[in-house]
This record gives C-alpha cells, structure tokens and sequence, in this order.
C-alpha cells in the first residue's frame, strides 16, 4: 500500500515538473513578484532587515566605543548614531516608532568602570513596542561589560597584594584583563539571557517593509496557489478518466487520495523551501536562527493550502472552473490574511476577517521570526493553529473528494 | 468455465433504470460482444464489472469473485481499457506502463519486462519515449488497450475501444485482439458498431435499454430474428412518413425504415416485393437513385428486435 502511494506522489510530481507553466507559477513567479514588490516598497526606506536602534554616547573614554562596537557587531541591529544635542528628537523618534529604541552611553561612563562604581546604561522603549530583542542585547553587552570589569578588578587587586603600582600600571593592568575577559565573553557565549514574557502587550507596530514582507508574503500567497493547483490537477485528471481508471486497479480510494495529497504536498513544500533560500541568500531576509520554527510553520501551512485545495478539487466541475478560482481566491484571502500588505494598516473588521485566514496566522508566525528573532515557543499558537486547520480540511478533503 | 457470470445485475441513477435485471455468461477463452446504442447500459455494465460503481442490485461473479464482496480481488484478474484515453499526455507511452505497472503492483525488473512486452504486442516499442501527447488518436488507442494488459489478465474488458480511429487503426487494434485471444485471453468487447462485433466476437449480448434481448452467436441470432433481406433505397428527393402506410400493405413487409433520402425494408422476400416497392416510390414522385439488397447482419437484427437502428 505504501508503495503505491508513494508511486502515485512520485507520478503526480514528475508530471508537475514536466509541465513549463507550472514551473513558472511555481518558481518563476514568486521570485519576480516577491523581488520586484519588495524592491518597489523598500524603495526609500534604508531596505534594511536590521531592527534601527539610535546610541548618544557621550563617554568620554574608551568603554563607551566598546559598548557601542559590540552593539554594531550584532548582526540584527541597525545602529545609527546621534549627538548629545539630538536628544530630544531622538526621544520623539522612539515615540513615533521610527526607530526601536534609542541607548544613552553617560559622560563618565568609562570613568566609573575604571573606579569600580555603579555606572547606568539607559534604554528607551516606546511603550508599543512589544520586543524584547533589544533588552536582551543590552543586558547581555551590559554582563559583559559588568562581568569584564569586575575580572579586570580582581586581577588588580591581586597584584596590588603583592606590588605597588602607579597609576598608568594600574591603568594597564586593569585594561589588559578587561579585554581578555570581554574577548573570551563576547567569543564564547557560556552564559545567555533567557527571559519570560510576563505579560501580554499590545501587537508592535514595527511593520514588515521590502524584502521582510515581501518574502514571507507572497511566499505564503504562491505556496497556496500551488496547493491550489490540486484543485486544478485533480479536477484534468477527473476529466481525463484517470482518477477513475486508477480506481480499476487493485488499489483503494484512500490509497489514490493519500498518493495525490503526498504528491501535492511534496511540490509544494519544494516550492516554499525554494522561496525561502532565495529569500535568505539572495534578498538578504534574515528567516531567523530557528529553522525548525520556520519548517514548522512551512509545513503545517502547506498541509492547510493542500486540504482546501483539494476541497476546492471536490466543489467544483472541470479544470478551467479550477483554474479560475485557484487564482482568485488565493489572491484574495492572501490579501485579507496579510500577504500583500500588513493586516495591522487594515481596518478592524478586514483584521478580524484575515485572522480565519491560514495565510495570516503563517505569516504572523513568520514576521515574529523575521521581525522580532523568537523561536520555538513564540511560533506554538501559529503552529497549533495550522494544525489544527490542516487535520479538519484534509479531514473534510478526504469526505468530499470526487473520482469521477 | 465461467469468466464472468451475472445474476439479476441492477443498476439505478435515481428513478432511471440504466441496468435492469441482466442474466449472462461468459466463458473461458471467449470474446464476447456486448452491443447496443448509446445509452443502451453498456458503459454502465463494465463499470460495475470493473467494481468502479456498486450494483443497486444483484451481483456479478469474475474469474470466481463477487464485485460486491471481493471487488480487489477481481480488480486484480481484470484488465480495463475504458472509453477515453486514460494517459497522461505529458509523459512518454514508457512513462505512462511504468506507473500503471506500479499501480498493478508490479516494480523492479519484472515492471521493465513487462512494459517490454505489452509494448511489442501493440507495435509500440520504437515509439515508447515519445510523449502520449506527440501520438495520433490510433496509437493512444493501442497504448490504452496495452495499460488494460499489463497484470496479465483473465478477462480484458474493452468499452468501445475504436471510437474516433481512423480505419487502419481500428484493423489494428482487432487483429491485435484476435490474436491475443488465440493465446486464451478472455474478452469482453462493448461497441454500436455491428461491423465489428460481426468480425471479433464468439458470443453477442444485445443489450437495449437497460435489458439484454438477444443472446448467442451470429447464427443464433439470425435463427432467432428469421432469415430477412434488407432493401436499402437510396433517392434523390426527400421521403415522407406517409410512403410507409403504402408500403406496410405489401403483405411480404416486415418493417419499414425511413431516413432523409433512404428508405430501409425488411422483408423475407426481397425480389418478390422489389418491384412493387418501386412502383410505389415512382407513383408519388419519388425519384430513386440506388438500389442494394443486403443479407441480415447485426443492424438488421437489431432493427428487427427493437424497432430502430444502432445509429439512432
């Protein structure tokens, strides 16, 4: 039994791929749009996928450039600097959500580490904005400093335990076992900052702009037109007689219809895995440290589109009704679920509508992995929800499904 | 041996009765014709051999397993070549037997062999990495009746397999079928076309209406219908209905059948009656064009038995 439904998945596949039109919508077509749409609406915009992150550093010695270059170094941050003078307009760009967060660096910060005294980084956050990220490099860089100082510290005073120093020595000291501690802390990672949310906060207004929502976007709005494309497939090989002449061979319904899901599903997992690498390594789109995140919702949203798609195989009466509405209603429920532009610019009622979407819940998974660097148990609810999706209309597919 | 036995085989879509109460068999080794019009419940009868559809009532007995009960383990003594071309057109005819090969459980070695085979029994081997789509209607034909032999059936059960080809190819796909009986293949053939169930088949159904009603060999058949000739009149002005009131009167008539510019009687007595019929035709206006007297075939004996032609 296994063997003929991976025969009947195998099939359906070679003829997909044999087939030049289904090439161009599956591959061809995504690439244009999601490149020339994100070109087009990053235009103007820095077209970064960094979150932009204002510093004032006002130190005056050397660890306020350590703090800010360790900031640079991090590969999510867009760092742009600002003058003590610019204060308040920095202020107002965090309140208007133009930037994430603005890190004040005090005057005397250097001094204060090398006397060993408290010294205060000071982050501020709009009270909108629901990311962690950013505390969570400040914390860290923060450790880091703290913990390097404290080595530097304790190296000193165990010298000064058996030899005097002057002050440039003490200097030198002090500055040679900062580093050596900060350089093994910022290379090895032994210790990271977990956190908890503590509490649901209102949706953040930082929107997917360019390739960050172009990418996830109309990946999910192409991968639920190539699920789709079932519809059409299933509803030639109907017209064709070859679902019925299937049906004339020692085989059972189940195993025709498990083969044809499995083959659909297979393309079109294909298909979002491809969108995705492209996304990645040509369009500069950071899909986050968590790929089994993202294949969690790739799947789970793949085997959605494949259910409906074949529920649509089971309404309808021949291929070209297929082909028509495949089109139309994946571009119509992407456009309410998110795909073309964020759900959140949309009015209430369009935003409740979109969340019955699975385009909506997939890319709202995708943007906390793009946009806000979360992982395994951020994406849970998006994943349960797909699920659950995916088990009622492959579950409803498998009712309806028509052979001749 | 039975191949196929049937019992009060059933079959409504609603209220309409497609199948009603067929009794009949087939034996090991036979090529048995199953003809009728359109709509006459043949498609409907080898569907439900082929267990693709469930008998509202009664059953159906292939090569010793009910369709109601064990419908796997008759699909896997049957071969199938439906009325369409089922093939997928972009793959090539290679493709196309391995996957159904696969769906017959075959793999490995003794698919490649087997593809092999089926493809030198229908002339098709040079010809194996073309694409479905590239052949003519002939060759898909042969292609079609090549997947219905690939799990070595008992009995190959062929819906109007001819339909659409042109002459050459129609010789073909008898020739090959002949000759795949004298190896002992057991054949179940549906067709309207008389000519060649006339030239293949052992054993004739006529099936009309949902019922059988006719049944035996050729020349049972003609035994049951009598021994009639056909007048076929071919005219130059168009016919009307009321010629046939005049013509019924012959004593000699048996049935009368009017076309636009033909006039069709059957009769026991052909030249007895041919010139009065003729003089009928000149008495109102009736030009005649052609004259041919045929002896009873298939058409005739359907004609005889329902009334109408195969072609209405």
């Amino acid at each position: 039994m296994f063997k003929k439904i991976i025969s009947i998945a195998t099939n359906l596949i070679r003829v997909t791929f044999k087939d030049k039109l289904s090439i161009i919508w599956l591959f061809a077509m995504p690439i244009l749009w999601t490149t020339l749409i994100g070109a087009v609406s990053s235009f103007g915009s820095s077209g970064s996928s960094k979150i932009p992150i204002a510093i004032i550093n006002s130190d005056k010695g050397i660890y306020g450039n350590i703090y800010e270059g360790i900031m640079k170094n991090d590969k999510n941050l867009d760092i742009v600097l600002y003058s003590e003078e610019e204060i308040e307009d920095v202020v107002n760009m965090v309140k208007e959500t133009e930037i994430a967060s603005m890190i004040y660096i005090p005057e005397n910060f250097s001094d204060l580490i090398l006397n060993n005294n408290d010294v205060f980084i000071t982050v501020y956050k709009s009270s909108s904005n629901s990311s962690f990220y950013i505390e969570e490099v400040v914390k860290k860089i923060t450790n880091q400093i703290d913990i390097s100082s404290i080595t530097g510290n304790f190296v000193l005073k165990n010298i000064e335990k058996s030899v005097i120093l002057n002050d440039l020595n003490k200097k030198k000291y002090f500055e040679n076992s900062f580093n050596e501690a900060l350089k093994e802390l910022t290379s090895n990672n032994k210790v990271s900052v977990e956190y908890e949310i503590l509490s649901v906060q209102k949706e953040n207004l930082i929107l997917p702009t360019g390739f960050n929502a172009t990418s996830p976007g109309f990946g999910v709005m192409f991968v639920m037109m190539g699920a789709f494309f079932t519809a059409v497939v299933l509803a030639e090989e109907r017209e064709m007689n070859i679902l019925s002449r299937l049906l004339t061979t020692p085989i059972t319904k189940i195993v025709v219809l498990s083969g044809k899901l499995l083959g659909v599903f297979c393309v079109t997992i294909i298909q979002f895995l491809f969108i995705i690498f492209f996304g990645q390594f040509i369009l500069g789109v950071n899909w986050g440290n968590s790929p089994l995140s993202v294949l969690l919702i790739a799947i789970s949203f793949t085997l959605s589109a494949v259910g409906l798609g074949t529920i649509l195989s089971s309404v309808i009466k021949t291929s070209a009704q297929a082909s028509a509405l495949t089109i139309l209603i994946s571009i119509v429920t992407s456009m309410i679920g998110g795909a073309w532009w964020p759900i959140e610019i949309m009015p209430k009622y369009l935003q409740t509508i979109g969340k019955f979407t699975p385009q909506y819940w997939a890319i709202n998974g995708f943007n906390k992995i793009i946009l806000r660097g979360f992982g395994l148990k951020e994406i849970m609810p998006n994943f349960s929800i797909l699920i659950i999706y995916a088990i009622v209309s492959l579950i409803t597919a498998s009712l309806l499904f028509r052979y001749e | 041996m039975n191949v196929v036995e049937t019992k009060n085989l059933t079959k409504f879509y609603g209220k309409e009765c497609a199948v009603d109460k067929i009794n009949f068999s087939i034996n090991k080794g036979e090529i048995f014709g199953l003809l009728g019009p359109n709509g006459a419940g043949k498609t409907t009868t080898v569907s439900m051999f082929s267990c693709l559809i469930k008998p509202t009532d009664g059953d159906a007995i292939i090569c010793g397993y009910s369709i109601l009960s064990k419908s796997l383990d008759v699909k896997k003594r049957i071969g199938v070549v439906p009325q369409d071309v089922a093939l997928y057109p972009t793959l090539t005819a290679k493709e196309n037997l391995i996957f159904w090969g696969q769906m017959y459980g075959f793999y490995g070695k003794n698919l490649k062999n087997r593809v092999d085979e089926v493809l030198e029994i229908v002339s098709l081997k040079d010809r194996q990495n073309d694409l479905i789509k590239k052949y003519s209607g002939g060759m898909k034909r042969r292609i079609n009746i090549a997947v219905g032999l690939l799990a070595s059936p008992e009995l190959l059960i062929l819906d109007e397999p001819t339909v659409g080809v042109d002459p050459q190819s129609r010789i073909n796909i008898l020739e090959t079928l002949k000759n795949l009986n004298s190896s002992g293949l057991t054949i179940l053939y549906t067709s309207h076309y008389m000519e060649e169930v006339e030239f293949l088949c052992n054993t004739i159904a006529i099936m009309d209406l949902g019922k059988i009603i006719a049944f035996g060999n050729l020349n049972e058949l003609r035994i049951l219908v009598g021994e009639k000739d056909k007048i076929i009149f071919s005219t130059i002005n168009d016919i009307k209905e009321d010629i046939k009131i005049k013509i019924s009167k012959i004593q000699e008539v048996d049935k009368i059948n009017i076309f636009e510019k033909s006039l069709e009687v059957l009769t026991l007595q052909g030249r007895k009656i041919l010139p009065e019929v003729t003089k009928i035709l000149w008495d109102e206006g009736i030009r005649v064009k052609s004259v041919e007297i045929k002896e009873p075939d298939l058409e005739t004996l359907f004609l005889s038995l329902t009334g109408k032609t195969l072609r209405e």
